[in-house]
């Protein structure tokens, strides 16, 4: 029987043990050279260590080293793929240690972390880089203060998936171009109506920002960071105008709401045949080209409201500003965001290249969806909202979208901006 | 032995300080003490006069606990009255910290449904009181069987239970809703409905609960005398009579045992609440727990400086809750 003392000393230890982690420890201040300086020449020889998150990617990502190796025969690239839902955690580890890898993938939510601490080195001076191959909301997406920190390696858009089978049973005929509001929710009401009895929805619902909520916002005319990233924009009339209509739905029966869709997720609603409709990206084209109804599903342009509201976000590649092989380094971002590079992802069917007139390949991979659909919207689409903390609103918005949808669209809405605002404040 | 008594004066004069420096009839009364034949009267009496030593063979000890435990704590001291760089740096950030504790809505909420599903897992010691004393019936078949049956729990994985527990508890497809709807009743969304969601956690952590008590309690009854018992008989008293007067009594310590560990258990409620629960939950901002919210300032806002602040708010209620236990005790738990 453990002593009265000893029993007290666990109590308060087991409390705060894991804490220790977080004490900082604070990176030795060591001088930075924030200069690219020249590339490496292909006579050259170096070490380049790459750094992903995607172990589906990872063969084409090696395919495009092979093919760099083919220009700098004397410089060795090592790939490193680590766990997607880890990343950003070891990334963050691995700056504080100051031991970032010398190129790396970087993602829109933590982009202006690491452009606005100095992390990322001023890519404005790489040679062959040249943002005008690139969508212009993406160079906007990896630009802090109008300078390019990243290079855009793929984008992926939204559009409106369907399955014409249950369409056409409800009656409904298959969107051709894109559809208002109010046609999106009438398609809805008709499936749900004609065969909710067989537990089949109108359409998949949820609360996914950036499939769902961020372009319906944004098609009601309004912003999810105004102000220069200084104020939430869900207190406004546009947004509460794109959440009411969510909330009709839920209301009127015509979605599933949000405990349902919290068990059952909508990608797997409409995956397994059970919703007509499915806003979502260009990502799920890869799943759902092995669904069990593939035969039956097909793609359309974005339903519009006040206005077309798009959403584009891609992967960007980085270069570590305190990197010790920055001549190879060069050369090796600068082949990465190079045509044939873009080239070769796009053959792999990996991910939609985003170097402007490389995306053939790419929609070519699964000519049964017109992925085209997707290439064109990157034109008007929107960057993905980001701002320098933007991992802390999004916790935000996980807690204030199911109420909000489930009927609280007023209230919830006014409590995740005033809380967003602060947060934003904070940055 | 006359060897070792002139070695002996070396060790202690390298010992830094000097403040251990002795006469070296001491130091030889010493040498003598250690002779395996001394008796244990002289050895008593030269208590307290070993100097460093026994602190010395202390160390390694003491300093795993200094590192692992005590500087934690003291380092989340600190940081409650940082404000940390994401990067590493920190600054001075006086009380702020402390006065976005009184703010912060979701702290009293997450303070009750910590209490509640502590108070739900404790009601698990009553029911492994009886499963033990079930367990340890003189003549119980395959009782061996039923202990192994009730510690699964206990060597299963937490997340993976919470996983099937997931499952179960699905409000189209689980098996719970489904035999509720063989007797008319249309069950709830468990998992995803506020209110349900942390009656569903507490369940499922009294259920991971009851191994442990399970077995501190059989162990507990298997210690108790049994002449205690025939005593009991021979004045009369029937097996509930027996339960109730001598049972329960001698378990007391167990009991308060129980009670300790699973309170602590039940505050750092958070593998089981994060697995279950899952992200974008809509029950979720009505069911987070203490250390949820902790986890969530730390590592998802990176506010590592309020973070602490919560880790040192949840020291507190356990340090106080633990303390008022060990008071209340001497109302009920008897020894012997």
């Amino acid at each position: 029987m453990p002593t009265r003392r000893s029993l007290l000393g666990l109590a308060g230890l087991t409390g705060v043990a894991g804490l220790g982690a977080l004490t900082g420890c604070s990176s030795s201040e060591a001088q930075v050279d924030p200069e690219l300086g020249p590339m490496a020449t292909p006579e050259d020889s170096g070490t380049v260590t790459y750094q992903i998150w995607d172990k589906a990617q990872e063969p084409a990502m090696l395919e495009i080293v092979d093919a760099f190796n083919q220009h700098y025969p004397n410089i060795t690239v090592s790939v490193n793929t680590t766990a997607n839902a880890s990343f950003f955690e070891m990334l963050r580890i691995q700056a504080i240690g100051d031991e970032l890898p010398d190129v790396f993938w970087i993602n829109g939510p933590n982009f202006e972390l690491y452009a606005s601490e100095g992390m990322l080195q001023d890519l404005s001076g790489l040679e062959g880089f040249d943002p005008a191959h690139y969508p212009s909301n993406l160079n906007e997406l990896y630009s802090y203060q109008g300078v390019p920190y990243a290079v855009p390696k793929d984008f992926d858009t939204i559009a409106l998936w369907y399955n014409r089978e249950l369409l056409h049973r409800a009656g409904v005929d298959e969107p051709t171009e894109s559809w208002s509001w109010q046609e999106y929710r009438d398609a809805s009401e008709m499936v749900t109506r004609a065969l909710g009895s067989e537990q089949i929805w109108g359409n998949s619902a949820g609360i996914w920002p950036q499939a769902y909520i961020y372009p319906l916002v944004m098609q009601a005319g309004g912003q999810i960071l105004l102000e220069d990233k200084t104020k939430s924009g869900y207190d406004t009339p546009e947004a509460i105008e794109a959440f009411s209509f969510l909330e009709g739905m839920v209301a009127d029966g015509i979605a599933p709401d949000v405990r349902y869709t919290t068990e059952n997720p909508p990608a797997d609603l409409f995956n397994s045949g059970r919703a007509a409709l499915h806003q979502s990206g260009n990502w799920e084209a890869a799943v759902f080209k092995d669904s069990p109804v593939f035969e039956q599903l097909g793609v359309a342009p974005l339903m519009h409201g006040r206005t077309e509201g798009n959403v584009i976000h891609g992967i960007g590649q980085a270069m570590n500003v305190r990197s010790r092989n920055k001549p190879a380094a060069s050369a090796f971002l600068a082949f990465l965001g190079s045509e044939e590079a873009n080239l070769i992802q796009a053959a792999a069917g990996a991910a939609n290249p985003a170097f402007i007139g490389t995306n053939d390949a790419y929609v070519e991979s699964i000519p049964e969806f017109s992925l085209d659909i997707f290439i064109d919207a990157a034109e008007t689409a929107n960057p993905y909202p980001a701002s320098k903390n933007t991992e802390a609103w999004l916790r935000l918005e996980e807690l204030f979208f199911p109420k909000i949808v489930m009927g609280e669209v007023e209230s919830g809405a006014e409590e995740l901006a005033a809380r967003m605002n602060e947060v934003l404040a904070d940055e | 032995m006359s060897e070792r008594a002139a070695q002996a004066p070396v060790p202690d004069t390298v010992t830094p300080g000097g403040q251990f420096a002795r006469t070296s009839a001491e130091v030889a009364r010493e040498h003598d003490a250690s002779e395996p034949d001394t008796a244990p009267p002289q050895r008593r009496r030269r208590r307290g006069k070993d100097g460093a030593w026994p602190f010395v063979f202390l160390a390694p000890l003491m300093l795993g606990i200094v590192v692992f435990y005590f500087w934690p704590i003291v380092a989340t001291v600190l940081n409650s009255f940082s404000t940390f760089g994401p990067f590493g740096g920190r600054t001075f950030a006086g009380l702020e910290n402390y006065a976005k504790l009184f703010q912060d809505s979701f702290i009293p909420r997450a303070i009750l449904n910590t209490a509640i599903y502590t108070g739900i897992v404790l009601l698990g010691i009553p029911i492994a009181v009886g499963i033990a004393s079930l367990l340890t019936q003189k003549g119980l078949r395959f009782s061996r069987f039923y202990q192994i049956l009730f510690f699964l729990p206990a060597v299963s994985m937490p997340v993976a239970v919470a996983l099937v527990w997931r499952m179960i508890f699905n409000k189209e497809f689980g098996i719970i809703n489904y035999a509720l709807s063989l007797v008319g009743i249309e069950g709830p969304y468990w998992v995803t409905a506020p209110g349900w969601s942390l009656l569903a956690v507490s369940i499922v952590g009294l259920w991971s609960s009851l191994p442990l008590a399970v077995i501190i309690l059989s162990a507990g009854l298997q210690g108790i005398p049994p002449e205690l018992y025939e005593a009991a008989q021979l004045d009369g008293a029937g097996p509930a009579r027996q339960f109730r007067s001598v049972t329960v009594p001698l378990l007391t310590p167990s009991i308060f045992f129980l009670t300790i560990i699973t309170a602590i258990n039940g505050f750092q409620l958070f593998d089981l609440l994060f697995a279950m629960m899952g992200q974008a939950n809509p029950a979720m901002a009505d069911t987070q727990s203490l250390v949820y919210l902790f986890y969530a300032e730390a590592f998802r806002q990176n506010d590592q400086g309020y973070a602490s602040v919560i880790a040192l708010l949840i020291l507190l209620i356990i340090g106080l809750i633990t303390l008022l236990q060990f008071r209340m005790q001497r109302r009920w738990v008897h020894y012997e």
